[in-house]
């Protein structure tokens, strides 16, 4: 599946010139080559060649998703689709990255409807500096100074061409998802102060604005640059939102400054430890009674070795160092551990999130897979 | 005006994995990425110019550029180059900087274990 619908403009995205976007559509292309044609093909691969070269030497199938790695890894076919689908990955960046590098310093809106407040005392939490996600180059926290936005204008395009579109022309159905989710389980819940932690450059923050506007509404995340493309972004669409700069471990807000605190696909990409201080943190801000909703990719599921298998390749060729390890989690028992009473968990289906699965497109299976949904209360 | 920002990274921090014994293959497959993304780009470019000129085949024959065009062109070439050959630089430049990337799996084994 894919959308070729164009992204929609807004006045802090960088199309860049002609050539720019023909390079862009032609990343977007083989991602969805890679994504529709390529990978389906791994299985192919296994059931015709690899399973019996593995059987041949071991006398059975493999059975784990480590065995049908390692029937896999022998394969040339495979390799060579490894290999290409990390340029495929590689080619993203490369095109988005020159016309967001030319933008410049980009000057703030005078008349904001919100804010962005932005901290140079915050430091990052050592995951996020580590390792660039998703291969990314310069990651979440590249800020060249005032007005660079660069950062966040490479994540809103390289968003759109990695999702095949299929994010919607605001990047925003990870949001929309959240919000339809939230309104069907708790219809009459109208919260009026929303933090959305890890925010980046808003695509998930704006549905909230949307769907509460008598709410008030703030996105932290580290990045700067992300940051200021977020404000300008909110503010080009006519939507006040407080931006801050903070760690979503320790914030700079007061005991129960919010009834909902929520995150969109962030906390995947923490750590053990940055999870647990995350949920941790959350339940301190949160007023009693307040609600907590987190969307993140669901846990494996221990009768599909494939897939798990297939997932893995994100920890192990994608820059995705927490990945693996956060779906083998509990996260109901981590929320509990965190300090929440009741929880829980919920699956959200749709095309976009097939797509982000990286699963055979083509197992029956796949079509009732979704993003995880961790709601969980604060004892009122 | 000048640019006041620097360059950004155009090579993400983290080792790059390799999938084939023997690594000219990787570079291979990246060099032929690279290939295919300009060649679709020169044929959006031509469809672009058939649309909106009107110019025919003939004409394009005809034509030899002159000095400034031939100095747009080779410079246009060059940036090609750099693009479509980023797979060989971009090992220089991790050898270059190799000791800031550190170890991927000694990262990923920190931050699953908590320790980071
Ligand atoms: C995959 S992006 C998702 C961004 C956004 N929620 C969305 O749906 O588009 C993950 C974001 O989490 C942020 N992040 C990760 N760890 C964080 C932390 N400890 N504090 C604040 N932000 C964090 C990153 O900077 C990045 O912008």
């Amino acid at each position: 599946m894919k959308r070729i619908e164009e992204q929609e403009a807004h006045a802090a995205l960088a199309f860049g010139d002609h050539d720019d976007r023909a390079r862009a559509d032609f990343a977007f292309t083989l991602r969805h080559h890679v994504t529709q044609h390529w990978m389906p093909g791994t299985r192919l691969v296994f059931d015709a060649r690899a399973r019996h070269a593995f059987r041949a030497a071991r006398g059975r199938d493999p059975q784990s998703p480590d065995e049908i790695r390692q029937a896999m890894d022998a394969d040339p076919w495979y390799r060579f689709y490894l290999s290409a689908r990390r340029a495929s990955q590689e080619a993203i960046w490369a095109a988005v990255v020159p016309p967001a590098e030319r933008l410049g310093p980009m000057p703030m809106p005078q008349r904001p409807r919100g804010s962005l407040k932005l901290d140079p005392s915050v430091r990052a939490p050592a995951y996020m500096a580590a390792i660039d996600i998703h291969c990314m180059p310069g990651g979440y926290l590249l800020d060249r100074g005032e007005g660079d936005t660069a950062a966040g204008a490479v994540y809103d395009r390289g968003v759109y061409l990695y999702m095949s579109g299929l994010m919607g022309p605001r990047n925003d159905a990870v949001g929309r998802l959240a919000v339809a989710h939230l309104q069907a389980r708790l219809p009459h819940f109208r919260p009026t102060r929303i933090l959305d932690v890890g925010c980046g450059v808003g695509h998930a923050t704006l549905p909230w604005a949307e769907a509460f506007p008598e709410a008030q509404v703030t996105g932290i995340d580290v990045g700067a640059a992300l940051l200021r493309h977020a404000h300008l972004r909110a503010e080009a669409f006519g939507l006040g939102v407080e931006f801050v700069q903070a760690d979503a471990e320790a914030t700079p807000f007061p005991d129960g400054a919010f009834d909902l605190v929520t995150s969109a696909i962030v906390l995947h990409e923490t750590s053990i430890r940055g999870l647990r201080r995350i949920l941790g943190e959350c339940h301190r801000l949160l007023a009693p009674g307040g609600v907590m909703l987190h969307v993140d990719q669901p846990p494996f599921d221990p009768d599909d070795p494939w897939a798990t298998f297939l997932q893995e390749n994100e920890t192990h060729y994608n820059n995705e160092p927490f990945w693996r390890r956060f779906r083998h989690l509990d996260l109901a028992a981590e929320a509990r551990a965190a300090g929440f009473g009741r929880v829980e968990l919920g699956t959200l289906a749709a095309e976009v999130v097939r797509q982000s699965q990286n699963n055979a497109p083509d197992d029956p299976r796949a079509r009732s897979r979704g993003f995880l949904a961790l709601l969980a209360f604060r004892d009122g | 005006m000048a640019d006041p920002f620097p360059p950004m990274p155009r090579r993400a921090k983290g080792a790059r994995p390799r999938f084939h014994d023997e690594p000219a293959i990787d570079r291979l497959v990246r060099i032929c990425v690279g290939l295919a993304s300009e060649v679709s780009v020169l044929a959006d470019r031509l469809a672009t110019l058939e649309l909106l000129s009107g110019v025919g085949p003939d004409a394009v024959d005809r034509f030899v550029p002159d000095a400034a065009e031939r100095a747009r062109r080779e410079a246009r070439r060059e940036a090609l180059v750099a693009r479509v050959f980023a797979a060989l630089d971009d090992e220089l430049d991790g050898l270059r900087r190799g000791a800031e990337d550190g170890d991927y799996w000694a990262t990923v084994r920190r931050i699953e274990e908590g320790e980071v």
